[in-house]
């Protein structure tokens, strides 16, 4: 079994596609995808990126726009900035009409289907009810008018939440989970197709077969092979995030708001989950080759069988949004139970007992799995198929 | 162990899903310093019965001996004692020769001292200094031909099978084949030799089983089969030439 599996992890090394696919590319789309998010974020967040469209920019109240610091762009007629809006050639068009009450309305037009547009329309809003707030502030003190007479009930937040050292910041909570979990996957499907269904394509499986190495070996040894690069893999998209986090790119502060986060406990906890998950991963993706005749068939049910790793995994990056994050039910799924409980972890919040669950629900899982694996190399009619 | 040497077939058949029937009855005998040729066109059901013997394959009904070891009961022990090889060189691209042959030394459990012993000996045996350090997909089929060859014969198995070796390598490789086969039976090896290609029956065979459909339909030496006609002649009597055409 040791020689298999030696064997087929040098073999997988020394494969370019495999070094690109399970190693290079996560490293080179994660730095690539947190850059082009951290950019798109931070002009987002930035208001001097925001164009405004206003029929009347030399009226009083457009100046707390520009004091807010929004672009504004003249227009010559309320009737060519919609046209503008609807184009999509502007974000917002707006109109400041007096009122016979004294009272100015800023008339925004925007289209709701925009994004970009509802964001304009937001921060415009904003700023006028930033503006009232002052003056009527001013005219509080000015009148000596106590608060409680204005605003009886005030609110008041208070972060009691882990300090801020101990976790990692919203987004990365969001998006790391996730990311660990699917690389995991992704970074064995090249080789898994090449493993069973690549040998039988061109004969070499039987003479593995014509060797006196019992089948349940062979098969164990190609299987522990495949989870250390699904292990690999998964680790490299850490790297890439890594990177990310030495290099620093523009407007990657807004997405590290609280720094990598990673502790080496966090690191340990993470790894443990990892091991039967990626021997689930490798078990899945040898018993699909195995029943494969060719590479190329065995491709088409590994794209399908991706769906099983993908589905929870994009569900773990919003179960924040939701109470499914503490229910203990979450523990008993594979797949998103590995990514809530890394989440936790990332979070500063580590639950031991559901960790302990999850990591027993997937070795169960992944013995199954195995045993799966090892039953279909063993049929003659799955072996002999192609 | 039922004998200690040798080849033994007895009514061994095949039938796979949906009925179809690879191999039927299938019964002979090869003995020690014997090449026993499986002559038949292709699909005629020699790789199935090369198959079962070599343990891939579970024989339907019927029961065979290789060296001596019940292929249903001794699988792993009839694994260890055959060397195969086929026309597909089937090598790894990515090691190398003297990597392939230090990974099939460890599969069948030769001691890394007797390993190296035999890869010395198959290395001097086959000529292959000028090209096993290269990775296999950088060699060409016949130098391929003669890593797999080593591969084969690696743990000194005292049974051979070797299922078409010749089909598709140019004139110079398979005559390298061929002379390998002569010196395996020369050293007492049982040597199982399909093929559908008459003159290297001919030239290598001791006794030939004619197979067709899936079963023995005539065994003999070559005289035997022959009679006075050439071999190929005999052969497609013998398949009933004039029925198949008819039926094609």
């Amino acid at each position: 079994m040791l020689s298999v599996f030696y064997k087929e992890l040098r073999d997988m090394f020394r494969d370019k596609r495999v070094r690109g696919t399970a190693f290079i590319g996560p490293i080179v789309l994660i730095f690539a995808l947190m850059t082009l998010l951290s950019t798109v974020i931070g002009s987002i967040a930035k208001p001097g990126g925001i164009k405004v469209h206003v029929v009347n920019p030399d009226a009083a109240p457009a100046k707390l726009l520009k004091a807010g610091k929004l672009q504004v762009i003249p227009v010559k007629s309320v009737a060519d900035g919609i046209k503008l809006v609807q184009d999509g050639k502007a974000r917002v068009v707006i109109d400041f009409v007096s009122m016979t009450d004294g009272v100015t309305e800023a008339r925004i037009r925007y289209d709701e289907t925009e994004q970009l547009s509802q964001l304009a329309k937001d921060r415009v809003l904003g700023l006028l009810a930033e503006s009232n707030q002052k003056t009527l502030n001013e005219f509080v003190r000015a009148n000596a008018i106590p608060t409680a007479k204005i605003a009886p009930l005030q609110g008041k937040a208070e972060n009691v939440g882990v300090k801020q050292a101990e976790g990692s910041g919203q987004f990365l909570v969001g998006i790391l989970p996730y990311l660990i979990v699917i690389w995991a996957f992704y970074g064995g499907m090249t080789s898994a197709s090449d493993l069973v269904a690549g040998e039988k394509e061109r004969s070499t499986l039987e003479t593995l077969l014509i060797s006196p190495v019992p089948r349940a070996q062979i098969v164990l040894g190609k299987l522990g092979a495949l989870a250390v690069i699904c292990l690999l893999s998964s680790l490299s998209s850490l790297v890439g995030l890594a990177l990310f986090v030495v290099i620093r790119p523009p407007g990657s502060n807004m997405v590290l708001e609280k720094g990598f986060g990673f502790t080496p406990v966090i690191a340990v906890e993470i790894l443990a989950l990892l091991i039967p998950l990626v021997l689930m991963f490798a078990s899945l993706l040898i018993a699909l080759s195995a029943y494969s005749k060719n590479s190329r068939e065995a491709q088409t049910y590994l794209g399908l069988g991706s769906f099983i790793v993908i589905m929870p995994a994009m569900f773990s990056q919003f179960i924040g949004l939701t109470e499914f994050g503490k229910a203990r039910w979450v523990d008993l799924v594979p797949v998103l139970n590995v990514a809530n409980n890394i989440r936790q972890a990332l979070l500063g919040k580590p639950d031991l007992s559901a960790m302990a669950v999850a990591f027993g629900v997937n070795l169960v899982i992944a013995l199954v799995m195995a045993w799966v694996a090892v039953r279909l190399f063993e049929r003659e009619e799955i072996l002999g198929r192609g | 162990m039922t004998d200690s040497v040798g080849v033994t077939a007895n009514g061994l058949t095949k039938v796979f899903g949906g009925g179809k029937v690879a191999a039927e009855d299938v019964s002979f005998s090869a003995r020690p310093g014997e090449v026993f040729g499986l002559l038949g066109v292709n699909g005629a059901g020699k790789t199935t019965t090369l198959r079962m013997l070599s343990t891939v394959l579970r024989p339907t009904r019927g029961s065979a001996t290789v060296a001596g070891f019940d292929v249903a009961r001794d699988s792993q022990r009839v694994r260890a004692s055959i060397g195969f090889l086929s026309s597909s060189t089937a090598l790894y691209g990515r090691l190398s020769g003297r990597e392939t042959l230090v990974y099939f030394g460890e599969l069948f459990g030769l001691s890394p001292a007797v390993r190296d012993a035999r890869i010395e000996h198959c290395r001097g045996l086959l000529q292959l200094d000028e090209f096993w350090a290269r990775p296999c997909e950088t060699m060409s089929t016949g130098q391929k031909q003669r890593i797999s060859i080593a591969r084969s014969v690696l743990h000194d198995p005292p049974v051979l099978f070797f299922d078409e070796p010749t089909a598709g390598l140019d004139i110079v490789t398979a005559q390298t084949v061929m002379e390998f086969i002569e010196a395996a039976r020369a050293d007492g090896k049982t040597i199982i030799f399909s093929t559908h290609i008459m003159s290297e029956a001919e030239r290598l065979c001791d006794r030939i089983a004619i197979i067709h459909d899936g079963r023995i339909v005539a065994t003999g030496t070559v005289p035997e089969l022959t009679g006075g006609r050439t071999l190929e002649r005999a052969f497609l009597d013998c398949v009933g030439y004039q029925r198949e055409l008819a039926r094609a």
